[in-house]
């Protein structure tokens, strides 16, 4: 049976180095030259096909060779779609995930920037809801976000040492009123971060952070390719992850159910739901590596939460230093 | 058993229909098809596996395969392929960032050969939320005008509020029906020939004698 797998998996390399070079030349050739948008649909059906096979060999390629084929795969599809941009006169619908990295570096020593760095980029991902993105070493509220709607759909994106507090602010110095009604989240490329948001009436939905404290309530939580991450979630479902390492869990905050910040749940929302994760890259018996329950004494204590009267004092970088679990 | 019996029953299994519904994790198949059902939509958890739901719908049984959409339980979906009569894409219309891994997985399931010649409903769902992409917008970031392999359609929908769940539902019990059991219908609607390849039994052995009103 192994050896058979073997085999088939050393035929289907071959076969995918090959189908790769002889694609990779033939995009090539089309970026050079002049190209018509013909021939490059027919190299997409191509590429298609290869992606397929891939798929289907899965059964018994090794997890390792699926990865670099994977990889290999997701580079040609790239120059594809760079080509397929160029090629058509009139620019078809497509978005583009942000490539650049930000600039900002990472290493503590580098001095804060106290601007809020913009970064504008062409087709915004996050066009048509609440949106709240490229942000680096700043305190992020309500205020923060352009509200157009009353209820919506929020997506966080590209942040680097940030705090976001979306919760109410006091009674005493509401500025804004009504607040969105948030029914959908998305996360993207969170780093370094504290982002503490009220319950949303949706799904939460979470790509590649790392190194970051995530305070929410929701009715459905995935949370996909993230790592060294605590999470204090209230649930109305199963939370899962999906290849992410070093994810913590806890309940959400007594602090914020106490004060008016936190609608009341009204479902049959039990306290110890979080405790349901379901790892999805480690669907067996045992117990799973890449999460675990926050330890008690862990837990961010009631006093350090109350960051909005502290960011002022002591800067975003402290309070991101003391709440930010070190890996 | 006599004769009848038997009759009768190849009629029944004659009307009964395989439906799939796929899409990428958090699009709302599992919610949709709930909704549908007349069921709470409130605790649904992330679906591991699949769930089986069977409906009768307009006088068709309809058996419903729901499977997970988080990426790893994708490479499984191949499991369900085999005699679909349609297939449901279920999209997150306010999932801007992953428009492109729907599409490109939309389109390596319409390669198959064991989906040829399946009916293809995109449900645009998630309309209830401000700032989803309109269906067109959808249409044309999943490039649906594309496919000449397969009947398509899309309809934005929510399953939140219910709308168009039915409306999607008669669409693709009509353009099955149209395909496989054309001689119960009223009207015969058109049917490019391309989906008729690899069908056997376009002429069921028992015509069922009803709705020719």
């Amino acid at each position: 049976m192994s050896a058979s797998n073997q085999a088939l998996s050393q035929e289907f390399y071959a076969h995918f180095q090959a189908t790769r070079s002889d694609l990779l030349a033939r995009l090539d050739v089309l970026s050079t030259g002049k190209n018509n948008s013909e021939v490059v649909e027919q190299l997409a059906v191509d590429v298609l096909k290869l992606r397929k096979g891939l798929t289907d060999a899965t059964d018994f390629l090794p997890a390792y060779d699926q990865r670099q084929c994977d990889i290999r795969m997701k580079e040609i599809e790239e120059t594809l779609q760079k080509l397929r941009a160029a090629s058509s006169g009139k620019p078809k619908f497509a978005f583009k995930r942000k490539a650049n990295k930000p600039t900002i570096p990472l290493s503590s020593e580098t001095k804060p920037t106290t601007e809020p760095v913009f970064q504008p980029h062409e087709s915004d991902p996050s066009s048509g809801g609440l949106s709240l993105s490229n942000h680096s070493y700043q305190y992020l509220t309500l205020g923060s976000i352009p509200t157009s709607s009353a209820s919506s759909d929020l997506t966080i994106s590209e942040l680097d040492h940030c705090i976001v507090n979306l919760l109410l602010p006091d009674a005493t110095h509401a500025s804004i009123s009504p607040p969105p009604k948030i029914t959908a989240l998305h996360v993207r490329n969170v780093r370094n971060s504290v982002l503490i948001l009220p319950r949303i009436d949706g799904s939460a939905l979470l790509h590649d952070l790392s190194r970051c404290v995530f305070v929410l309530g929701c009715h459905q939580y995935r949370m996909h390719a993230s790592s060294d991450t605590d999470v204090y979630i209230s649930v109305s479902s199963n939370p899962i992850i999906e290849h992410c390492t070093g994810i913590r869990f806890s309940g959400y905050p007594q602090l914020f159910l106490r004060s008016g910040a936190f609608a009341p749940p009204k479902d049959n929302m039990s306290s110890s739901d979080h405790l349901a994760v379901q790892d999805f890259s480690h669907i067996r018996a045992t117990p799973s590596p890449n999460w675990s329950i926050l330890p008690a004494s862990e837990v961010i204590p009631d006093e350090q939460w109350l960051l909005s009267a502290n960011v002022e004092k002591v800067g975003v970088d402290s309070i991101l230093e003391k709440l930010i679990p070190r890996p | 058993m006599g004769l009848l019996t038997i009759i009768r029953k190849n009629r029944q299994k004659e009307r009964e229909m395989r439906i799939l519904f796929l899409g990428l994790d958090n699009a709302g198949k599992t919610t949709i098809l709930k909704k549908l059902n007349g069921e709470d939509i409130m605790g649904i958890s992330p679906t591991l596996g699949f769930n089986i739901k069977t409906f009768v719908h307009r006088n068709y049984t309809l058996n419903i395969w729901d499977v997970g959409g988080q990426r790893t339980l994708r490479p499984y979906w191949r499991n369900y392929f085999e005699q679909t009569d349609a297939l449901v894409w279920v999209v997150d219309s306010g999932d801007r960032m992953r428009i492109r891994d729907c599409r490109d997985e939309l389109h390596s399931l319409l390669l198959e050969d064991r989906l040829a010649g399946a009916s293809l409903l995109v449900f645009a769902n998630k309309q209830d939320i401000q700032g989803s992409m309109s269906s067109a917008e959808i249409r044309d970031a999943l490039d649906l005008l594309n496919i000449k392999s397969h009947h398509w359609k899309i309809l934005p929908c929510s399953a939140v509020t219910g709308q168009n769940l039915v409306e999607g539902l008669d669409w693709v019990v009509n353009d099955v029906a149209g395909r496989l059991y054309y001689s119960t219908l009223a009207e015969q609607p058109a049917m490019p020939g391309i989906r008729d390849e690899g069908r056997e039994h376009n002429s069921p052995v028992v015509e069922p004698k009803i709705a020719h009103s």
